[in-house]
């Protein structure tokens, strides 16, 4: 489910990277169109940040507990 | 994912190229063109509902067409003009200044909503990252 979520943000930082790209070579891409794939960007970094912490506070619960 | 980012973009993209189409419009205002060919027309955005996607209820705008106003131009006489015909008249390029620029605050409010539903979705995304944190 992580690799899942490695591989989206990858994604979109990727699509975000190529408008940026488009518009510094002039090309026909919008700044709003930059602005929306950066901000989806971020939110899917934050997203998979916050699926990481989840996850690792359960492990250590688990590893907390008492055999 | 975040489909109320993509549809808002799409709208923006939208005014976007209806702000365009009045720079393009104002800027011919003063356009004449020889009294035998068609004068310059005003352009009109023609937009369209995207219903195909992942929005349950649509998907947002897009432009279908960029069409030319059909009013009747108006003629001038004005015989020292170069472009003028045999009994003097010019022809005006079809662009109602008044209606342009009472356009080019809607698309430009137009725009700027958009930008602001692009905000506030944003920030709902960035609440729902939050549950469960103290």
């Amino acid at each position: 489910m992580i690799s899942k979520a490695v591989e989206s943000v990858s994604q979109s930082e990727q699509t975000a990277d190529a408008i940026a790209t488009d518009i510094a070579t002039g090309g026909d891409s919008s700044i709003q169109e930059l602005m929306v794939a950066m901000t989806e960007a971020s939110l899917s970094m934050e997203l998979l940040v916050q699926m990481r912490n989840k996850a690792v506070e359960a492990y250590q619960e688990i590893m907390r507990m008492q055999v | 994912m975040f489909n109320a980012l993509e549809i808002a973009a799409s709208g923006a993209d939208a005014s976007q190229t209806w702000l365009d189409t009045i720079a393009h419009n104002l800027a011919n205002i003063n356009t004449v063109r020889p009294f035998d060919e068609e004068p310059f027309r005003a352009k009109l955005v023609h937009a369209q509902e995207v219903i195909d996607g992942p929005g349950p209820a649509g998907n947002g705008v897009a432009v279908y067409d960029i069409v030319e106003s059909g009013a009747e131009p108006i003629v001038v006489y004005y015989p020292e003009h170069p472009f003028a015909d045999a009994d003097g008249n010019v022809t005006l390029p079809v662009v109602d200044l008044a209606a342009q620029m009472s356009d080019l605050i809607v698309a430009q409010r137009s725009y700027q909503m958009n930008l602001q539903v692009i905000r506030n979705s944003r920030e709902a995304y960035e609440s729902a990252l939050r549950i469960g944190r103290s």
